[in-house]
């Protein structure tokens, strides 16, 4: 996965699933009332640490300074938010593009795979954060830089899933296919595509996180606008509040991302899940995780 | 995984040796045989020739300041930022996985702190700790230990609740069940998760270093880069892709040395 190499990098964001989701599948109140109760936890934590005098203000701001500042910058906030999402969708549909159609390419020739997983290896293992300064000499710091840098970080995790479930076929269907006389490109769209489908997926679902991941850091290091510069111009100004700010609307977004990918996982991709019951896809959780995490 | 079956096959298939071989190799040809064609046809200074690049980066790799001022720093960085992530995230993990009440309590915590985008903690770290050594450490410390955590925490709850019952029967006491069987069950899942980590501590590595580092690798490739020595720019970067490559098989090394009895149960198979 991931480094940010791509392996790592896929690796960079590992898929989300609740912890208390898995724990307990039904939604109790008591169980509720925990999860709810940690975060006040947390926040009381915070308070009094902030409250002893023990971690200056510079550092470590009030609680309510914090949501003075989320709120009074609101459009600001707004803003940084929809520039970040904005390079993040357009990376993440051109990944998936090209990705899912490179790796089921590679996937079915052998040789194509053998030739490619040196290059796979090398550049999974490369931080893809590390072409940043390169991606500036070559584009500048503007917008097509970071888009295009976001989209090639995307691509590895999306091509290698893809790749990974096409060598996967159960060689079975492929061989009634061939008995029923399919042509190659019937093979591909009958076959390869449907049964590649949820490994693209979750390809899919580590890009997610990995692109926002990668557009705030290229946002960081160039300067070049949406959520990592706000919060990059906070510690310059030392204004800590904002700082705050701009990390707490991070981890909302971040979150949010994720709950929209579990929402459409349930909903329209319930039939891949059927399909990793059936012969093909018999993985045990832990490879189905490993999968997920290269 | 790959490579431990290859090797497997080629030792059964002798024939196989320069296929497994040489296609790799090629493939590694082909892409340096396009970078060099690319920079030829472009002809443009942000695009150094893929030989060019290399004699730089030999020379990077020869030169005593660059290996003092900035490779060492940011390996012991990335070695203690990885241990202190992986000794504390195996402990909240297999805490969080054992118990059902904890796992409640901070659940929620650990979601919200998984889901921040890492890097923009960058800035946050360098008001509370400063520039330099402790604020990348805390950075990759801090970044890599919830993948550590959570995989932790699935492998000790899919344990095999006969093995428990057994502990249980046997009259383990607590701390005896969780070092004798609940680590040793859930150390696949910890030695997958550990690769993870490894490999994304080197990226918070370099984004950390080049926010706020004084030394290290990522602060050399964007000093080479603002100052537009673009060959040691490039240079800088096949040094970070050599140490990532190297880290990985040196990973890979050590769990197929210590840990032979998880491949039997992840299945090679179905990586061919």
């Amino acid at each position: 996965m991931l480094t940010p190499s791509a392996g790592e990098e896929a690796a960079l964001s590992a898929p989300h699933r609740s912890i208390g989701e898995r724990v307990l599948p039904g939604l109790s109140l008591a169980h509720l009332g925990r999860r709810v109760g940690g975060v006040v936890g947390a926040i009381a934590v915070w308070e009094i640490v902030v409250a002893s005098g023990a971690v200056p203000s510079e550092q470590l701001p009030r609680i309510q300074a914090v949501i003075s500042a989320i709120v009074s910058s609101r459009d600001a906030l707004l803003n940084a938010v929809a520039q970040s999402l904005g390079t993040w969708a357009l990376s993440l549909v051109i990944a998936t593009a090209f990705g899912s159609l490179a790796g089921v390419l590679v996937g079915i020739s052998a040789i194509a795979d053998q030739l490619s997983d040196f290059i796979v290896r090398m550049a999974r293992s490369l931080p893809t954060l590390a072409l940043i300064p390169v991606a500036i000499l070559i584009a500048g710091a503007g917008p097509a830089m970071a888009i295009g840098l976001v989209s090639i970080a995307c691509f590895w995790p999306v091509f290698i899933n893809t790749k990974y479930g096409v060598r996967r076929i159960e060689p079975g269907y492929l061989d009634a296919a061939r008995v029923a006389g399919y042509s190659k490109p019937l093979v591909v769209k009958r076959i390869i595509i449907p049964s590649a489908l949820p490994s693209i997926a979750s390809g899919v679902r580590v890009a997610i996180g990995l692109g926002i991941l990668v557009t705030v850091a290229v946002e960081l290091v160039a300067a070049s606008g949406g959520l990592g510069e706000y919060v990059l111009q906070a510690q310059q100004l030392n204004l800590s509040a904002r700082l705050y700010a701009g990390v707490i609307v991070g981890g909302i977004l971040g979150w949010l991302l994720n709950a929209l990918y579990g929402f459409i996982d349930r909903n329209l991709l319930h039939w891949a899940r059927r399909g990793q019951g059936s012969n093909a896809f018999r993985l045990s959780s832990r490879q189905r995780r490993l999968i997920e995490l290269q | 995984m790959m490579i431990s079956t290859g090797r497997r096959q080629v030792m059964r298939n002798g024939g196989a040796i320069s296929l497994k071989v040489v296609l790799p190799l090629s493939g590694l040809l082909l892409f340096a045989g396009a970078w060099q064609l690319l920079a030829a046809v472009l002809n443009t200074a942000v695009l150094p020739s893929f030989t060019t690049t290399v004699s730089a980066f030999v020379h990077l790799l020869a030169r005593g300041s660059f290996l003092s001022a900035n490779l060492e720093p940011s390996i012991v960085r990335v070695f203690i930022g990885f241990g202190i992530a992986a000794v504390s995230g195996i402990g909240i993990g297999i805490v969080v996985g054992a118990s059902r009440t904890a796992a409640e309590w901070t659940g929620s915590i650990i979601d919200f702190m998984r889901s921040i985008p890492i890097p923009i903690l960058v800035p946050l770290a360098i008001i509370v700790f400063g520039l330099g050594n402790r604020m990348i450490i805390a950075m990759i410390a801090a970044s890599v230990v919830w993948p550590v955590v959570v995989n932790t925490a699935d492998g000790v709850r899919e344990i095999e609740p006969l093995l428990l019952e057994t502990a249980q029967i046997c009259g383990f006491p607590r701390v005896r069940l969780y070092v004798r069987i609940l680590l040793p069950a859930a150390l696949p899942a910890i030695v997958a998760s550990l690769r993870v980590a490894l490999g994304m501590s080197l990226a918070v590595l370099v984004v950390a270093e080049m926010l706020g580092g004084t030394s290290g690798i990522g602060y050399f490739v964007v000093a080479s880069q603002q100052s537009f020595n673009v060959v040691d720019t490039y240079a800088g970067v096949m040094v970070l892709a050599v140490l990532g490559l190297l880290f990985d098989s040196l990973f890979l090394l050590i769990e197929r040395n210590t840990l032979r009895w998880t491949h039997a149960r992840l299945g090679e198979r179905s990586y061919v």
